[in-house]
């Protein structure tokens, strides 16, 4: 028992030594030159934020919103592109373990900007309302559906469901868990209305043409989207700005929010 | 025997299928035509879906084969005279036993390379952390089937000039495996399932694939269906075959 005991003390120090001195990073060489240097460059991507990031069945490849802008991005820098496999609750992770170089676009956000750096933003996503195209002529603002005795169903422990709990104090707002999901709700005429991104409403009324965004609302919970770059890597974060800058006067970005937003 | 299984199978999915195919069961409208093979479309995403199968596959045999190597050693470590091998494979058990899977595996993934600079590909890093979490238990599947066989048998053997190697692979290892297989046959249905996890590190296997379709699709219920019959069928095979391994290391016994 003594032996066993000495063991885990020992086993638990090594850990800790080990942990101590590897916490000494890599010399400050950029990640551009790096990037150069190795003639690709690793963007990390979800595939399963429709239409930004998606995986197409057919071709077993990526496409989208994001995966063109960071196609024209490798271009651009003259380099191949490696696509890296990555969730939304790792993204932090995968930056700051050095899996890749750029991720495919965030929203930016103060509390991951706090682990990982951000270039400047590419574009604008908001929240909207979707509704039963029938009952479009009813619904025409966020004020229309702040009724009682509407219901808005919306995603269990998303931000759209504080959001709607903002937004619609006079209505109910109903949670649904997955698989159930809010625009499901809707069409099943279980709810009137749901919220969710401009990005996902753009491929949601394409699948569902029962699905109509609410014309006259407006956008709300505005946020920016960048790209989560490794933090404190100046010459890295300044070069993807200044190519933000020069596609944005180009007018790359707004040709890419009209094929894949519908122009919102 | 091999029947008994397909009609087991049979009997789990067609429920699953009938309530599926009934359409507007409840208040939920099916949408099998996804899955239509008969369209382009659906013949897509059935391949789509099905191209994962290779990969759980590879997965959960290197994971199985690397376990056992290493539950086998732990397990032997445990038993050995030597009371500090003993010490370190009670550690080991004891440690990895008590990490989630889940936990395990991103710890590989994105902790490793920060801590060591040690970059494993995705399917290393869940090859490894499943196999360590795995060999964990069967260590103690594994002593628990050589303690099995009662001490007189090593004794015997020892006596009639066998030597530890041969005591252990021709007396005390036959008649173990028999109280091991049953229990080791769960470990493998559990490595397989459990290669489910693996899709949160972005290997493009079973259920990594059924998300990334559901994404195109917005048809989370009938991918999903389809993803419950796809490792229902790879793990009724595995485990029709433990059963014929079963009956074949006891056929002596009958």
């Amino acid at each position: 028992m003594k032996a066993f005991r000495i063991l885990v003390a020992l086993a638990a120090t090594s850990l800790a030594l080990f942990t101590a001195a590897s916490q000494a990073q890599a010399p400050g060489k950029s990640r551009l030159q790096t990037v150069l240097e190795r003639g690709t460059v690793r963007v990390g991507t979800t595939g399963d934020f429709n239409p930004m990031s998606i995986r197409d069945p057919a071709t077993n490849s990526y496409r989208g919103f994001d995966i063109e802008a960071m196609e024209q991005f490798a271009k651009d820098l003259g380099v191949k592109i490696e696509w890296v496999p990555a969730e939304w609750a790792t993204l932090v992770a995968g930056i700051t373990a050095n899996r890749y170089d750029i991720f495919s676009g965030a929203s930016l956000n103060m509390a991951r900007a706090k682990t990982v750096g951000f270039s400047d933003p590419y574009t604008e996503a908001g929240t909207v309302p979707l509704v039963q195209k029938n009952d479009a002529a009813k619904f025409k603002s966020w004020a229309d559906l702040n009724q009682s005795g509407t219901v808005v169903a919306v995603l269990l422990g998303t931000v759209f469901e504080e959001q709607a709990k903002t937004h619609f104090p006079q209505a109910r707002v109903r949670s649904v868990e997955k698989p159930a999901t809010g625009y499901q709700e809707v069409l099943a005429g279980r709810a009137q209305a749901t919220i969710t991104s401009n990005v996902e409403a753009a491929t949601l009324v394409k699948q569902f043409p029962n699905l109509a965004i609410v014309g006259g609302a407006e956008l709300r919970n505005k946020r920016p989207f960048a790209y989560p770059l490794p933090q404190g890597d100046a010459v890295w974060t300044t070069y993807v700005n200044n190519w933000i800058a020069l596609k944005k006067s180009e007018g790359f970005f707004q040709a890419l929010e009209a094929k894949w937003l519908g122009g919102q | 025997m091999a029947r008994r299984a397909v009609t087991l199978a049979l009997c789990a999915a067609l429920p699953l299928l009938l309530a599926g195919c009934a359409s507007n069961s409840g208040s939920y409208t099916w949408g099998w035509y996804i899955f239509n093979p008969l369209s382009a479309k659906g013949l897509g995403n059935i391949q789509f879906m099905a191209a994962g199968l290779g990969l759980t596959i590879s997965l959960a045999v290197c994971a199985i084969v690397l376990s056992v190597l290493i539950g086998i050693s732990m397990a032997l470590a445990g038993m050995s005279s030597s009371r500090l091998l003993r010490s370190a494979s009670r550690v080991y058990v004891e440690c990895l036993r008590a990490i989630p899977l889940l936990v395990l595996l991103l710890w590989v993934y994105y902790g490793l390379p920060v801590i060591t600079g040690l970059q494993f590909g995705a399917f290393t890093a869940g090859v490894l952390s499943l196999a360590l979490s795995d060999s964990a238990f069967e260590a103690e599947v594994f002593r628990a089937g050589i303690q099995s066989v009662a001490r007189g048998q090593s004794e015997a053997a020892r006596s009639l000039g066998l030597s530890r190697w041969h005591t252990f692979r021709l007396v005390i290892f036959p008649q173990a495996i028999r109280t091991i297989l049953p229990a080791l046959g769960n470990q493998f249905v559990y490595v397989l399932k459990m290669s489910s996890l693996v899709s949160v590190i972005g290997l493009q296997e079973l259920t990594r694939r059924a998300n990334e379709l559901n994404v195109t699709e917005y048809r989370p219920l009938e991918i999903y269906t389809m993803l419950v019959l796809e490792y229902l069928v790879l793990i009724l095979l595995t485990s029709w075959g433990v059963r014929s391994l079963e009956r074949r290391m006891s056929r002596h016994q009958r």
